[in-house]
């Protein structure tokens, strides 16, 4: 991973072109339950994060529809019941800035031992145009994993 | 009258007894179509005795068996608290499907969660529940664990919730629930004898809990969604899957079934917010399509097992629309997750109204504060029964790809002492295969029909395992290229066996499922399934129609047992089934067969009244009288030799005709005459029979001595 972003890199500055990476905003586009086919993105109301690195540090913001001025720093979790909290346990960035991944939890509100664990994992795909991954919905009790799907992302750059 | 009157001046000396009009009260009927709803024109069924069994508010535990009245209601009026109703099945019977029905979202006194009654019942709940332990289990995927990210109530809130009132309604029993569901798993997961989870048949067996609650076939149909105009091989491999996730549920209710007989069951129906809720996703054709499909199929497989599974109806609840319907459905009812991680799974709204039709299948009934909506009177718990008819057995057998038989025909009786035929099966395309159900019990109205099997094996079942199944056509699968439609997928009905590890080949996975959840069955074992046909949609209709199975399709039923060795190999296990018995239970109603036709008008004469004439040109008029309502005659010629044995050859075999809807003349006041020409007659001695139609029936051919009625098989005119 990290030895092909070098290389890839590399190439890229002997053409004199900036490297991408996913610093930019980006539209969802696509999502995909498991390996279904069917698109179930809203796109009335797509879902868009903006990246930025700075120092080697990933911050983003994400929001819905165009209401950006209502962005939340990534990840996130709303529901029209409102936002919901989110203990984000990790976030990574590739040292070529071109993969993330977050991992968050969060709690049913009642008390509950039932953990929801969300691992996003996305990666730069041609060119740079486009932000590939999936995202992990998993349930953890207290006796270990209580399953999981799984949901695949295309996210388009946008200018 | 005065006898209610004097009721009420009884309850209202005694404060400490319920208010006036805390009713809880439904009807039971024949559901002579089968949809769960009395329609005008279905029987009330008087004298079926209905339990209520639970606790007041106020403190007593009540247990009160009614029966209904003539009019087939029922009524208890315990007051407020927690109770369980259960009729009580009577002989020959068994409880219909419940409603399913949508209503606009206008109707009036249409609130959520509860919406409409749609009611079921737990066969053995109230007698364990009083027994003081009730274990429950709630099977399969992220609906049965109640998960989502809008603020969710917490694992198994549902399941929780319902046991919270069967508690309230049997104070002491003491009630577990195993957590087993798993977020993402399909219909496969429960055939995967996995040790690390419950969340399969092989661990819920030896637990032995009391009630079984299952969410399943949601994420076997997310996984293969097709995108939005979808080639036919996207169709076909989503088919597929749905098939596939059918033989697996099949396998799954029937071994919990006969496996865990000391408990109910509780399968939920699919709602789909992609087929109904615009406003959470891209509704897609296929869902629209399909969605209903599955869910019938979810229903029947329900209903056909030995032991009737209870359907808890969120399907009907959360989707008001039909399949051409608009936008407007269960909006505020699923998960609406702005960023788009959810969007599929209910609300605590939506879960609501899952614990209501989960309480609803029960027979729950809460009255006063405990009731979702402070319902102090609960109405419309209607119940409805379909009758068996008549089982039918199979009446021919056929070995075929080097299948072995040893006394073939004692499978096609069920009254020979538990004799079985020994069927080598194990390896390459073995098979046996019986047909031939009788099809001349015309009055039958048939409205659904169980294909059963009773069986066990001999020697040792290893991986090359076996299947039952059964086809109306004799065709178990479709030819190589076949396109599925919505009217056009159904080829078999699985009776035993899932669909199998890395299955269907168009979606291969799960290579570790168990085809078979019980391969060795030292014992006798009965599995059941409905028999079901392809739906039609006619021009112009909103809903699939569901047509029974017709006469004229039982003879070429067909089921079978056929070898099912590992895939892409040829099987090397060898061992037998002993199949005691397979048959067709009829379920329906029966039209009143027409008199037999004699000589006297208006039948009842004997036969020696029905005259014969030999004309001048050699034919001959048979005279009889006329039967009223009659819409057609028909005249059948039998050899005279055959009757001395007890024997009749005028059906298929005989030696001339039969003359069907034969040509009548008016032979006087009330009768009527049938001409034989010289050529069609039998060249022996021969005897004739007239029979009639009315409405469809045939009348009785004749009856002998004894009073018993000649061989009714030889009756070809249907």
């Amino acid at each position: 991973m990290f030895r092909g972003a070098v290389a890839a890199g590399a190439l890229l500055g002997l053409a004199g072109l900036p490297i991408p990476t996913v610093a930019g905003r980006w539209k969802l586009v696509e999502q995909h339950y498991g390996s279904g086919k069917a698109n179930l993105a809203s796109l009335e109301a797509p879902v868009r994060i903006e990246f930025s690195v700075t120092g080697g540090r990933l911050a983003g913001r994400i929001w819905a529809a165009d209401d950006a001025a209502n962005s939340l720093p990534w990840p996130a979790l709303l529901t029209d019941h409102g936002r919901r909290p989110l203990d984000v346990r990790q976030i990574l960035i590739a040292p070529g800035n071109d993969r993330i991944k977050a991992v968050s939890r969060t709690r049913p509100s009642s008390p509950d031992d039932e953990i929801y664990e969300i691992a996003e994992d996305y990666r730069l795909a041609e060119s740079g145009a486009v932000l590939l991954g999936t995202v992990t919905i998993r349930a953890v009790a207290p006796e270990g994993s209580s399953g999981a799907y799984v949901l695949h992302r295309r996210f388009a750059r946008e200018p | 009258m005065t006898r209610g009157l004097l009721r009420a001046v009884a309850l209202l000396a005694f404060a400490a007894l319920p208010a006036f009009g805390q009713n809880v009260s439904g009807h039971a009927f024949e559901d002579r179509n089968g949809n769960g709803i009395q329609d005008p024109g279905e029987p009330s069924l008087p004298g079926i005795s209905f339990r209520l069994a639970g606790k007041l508010d106020a403190g007593p535990l009540t247990d009160t068996t009614i029966p209904t009245d003539a009019g087939g209601a029922y009524l208890f009026s315990p007051g407020s608290g927690c109770y369980v109703i259960q009729p009580l099945d009577p002989p020959g019977w068994r409880l219909g499907p419940s409603r399913s029905d949508g209503f606009p979202p206008s109707t009036p006194g249409y609130t959520a969660p509860v919406g409409q009654p749609r009611f079921s019942k737990l066969d053995q709940g109230i007698a364990l529940l009083q027994g003081g332990t009730f274990r429950i289990t709630a099977m399969g995927d992220s609906i049965a664990r109640n998960f989502n990210f809008c603020s969710s109530s917490g694992a198994f809130w549902y399941t929780q919730q319902v046991q919270s009132r069967l508690l309230c309604a049997f104070p002491a029993a003491t009630s577990t629930i195993d957590q087993a569901a798993q977020l993402g798993e399909t219909t496969d997961d429960l055939l995967v004898d996995e040790t690390n989870n419950m969340n399969n048949v092989f661990r819920v067996i030896p637990a032995q809990p009391q009630l079984i609650t299952i969410s399943a076939i949601g994420n076997d149909l997310l996984d293969v969604d097709p995108p939005s105009s979808p080639t036919q091989a996207q169709i076909n491999r989503a088919v597929a899957e749905v098939l596939d996730a059918r033989q697996n549920l099949q396998e799954i209710l029937s071994v919990l079934t006969s496996q865990v007989p000391g408990a109910d069951i509780v399968l939920n129906s699919l709602y789909d917010n992609l087929a109904y809720n615009c406003s959470t996703g891209n509704s897609t054709d296929f869902h629209r399509a399909w969605l209903p499909i599955v869910d019938r199929i979810l229903r029947d497989l329900a209903w056909g097992q030995t032991r009737r599974v209870s359907i808890a109806e969120v399907a009907a609840e959360l989707a008001h629309e039909d399949q051409q319907g608009g936008c407007s459905g269960f909006e505020g009812k699923i998960c609406r997750d702005i960023f788009q991680l959810d969007n599929i799974h209910p609300n605590n709204a939506g879960y609501s109204i899952v614990r209501e039709k989960l309480w609803e299948s029960a027979g729950g009934v809460n009255l006063g504060p405990k009731d979702a909506l402070g319902r102090t009177s609960i109405a419309g718990a209607d119940y409805g029964y379909l009758r068996r008819v008549r089982r039918l057995l199979p009446t021919a057998w056929q070995t075929l790809g080097g299948a072995s038989a040893t006394n073939p025909g004692a499978a096609t009786s069920d009254q020979d002492g538990g004799a079985a035929a020994q069927i080598g099966l194990g390896a390459g395309s073995e098979e046996f295969r019986l047909s031939g159900f009788p099809d001349w019990y015309d009055e039958i109205q048939i409205v659904r029909v169980l294909a059963g099997v009773r069986y066990r094996t001999t020697g040792l079942v290893g991986d090359d395992f076996y299947r039952m199944e059964a086809s109306v056509t004799g065709q178990f699968r479709p030819p190589p290229g076949f396109s599925y439609s919505p009217t056009s997928w159904n080829f078999f009905t699985p009776i035993v066996g899932g669909g199998g590890p890395n299955q269907p080949p168009e979606n291969s996975d799960f290579p570790t499922e168990k085809l078979l959840a019980v391969p060795n069955v030292s014992s006798f074992r009965e599995v059941s399934a409905l028999l079901t046909k392809n739906p039609t949609l006619p021009p112009g209709a909103a809903e699939y129609q569901w047509p029974a199975l017709t006469h004229a399709e039982l003879p070429g039923t067909t089921i079978r047992v056929a070898s099912a060795p590992v895939a892409g190999t040829s099987g090397n296990d060898a061992y037998q089934v002993e199949l005691d018995a397979a048959w067709l239970d009829l379920y329906g109603w029966e039209k009143t067969r027409p008199p037999e036709v004699s000589g006297s008008s208006g039948g009842g004469g004997g036969m020696g009244a029905l005259t014969v004439e030999r004309l001048p040109d050699e034919s001959l008029l048979v005279t009889f009288g006329a039967v009223a309502g009659a819409q057609r005659y028909n005249l059948y010629m039998g050899r005279l030799s055959t009757l001395p044995a007890g024997g009749y050859d005028h059906g298929s075999g005989a030696p001339a005709g039969p003359l069907c809807d034969a040509p009548v003349q008016s032979a006087g006041p009330g009768r009527l005459s049938i001409q034989i020409p010289a050529s069609g007659q039998p060249g022996a001695d021969f005897y004739l029979l007239v029979t009639a139609h009315v409405d469809d029936v045939e009348s009785p051919a004749g009856f002998r001595s004894d009073g018993t009625e000649i061989d009714r098989s030889q009756s070809v005119c249907r």
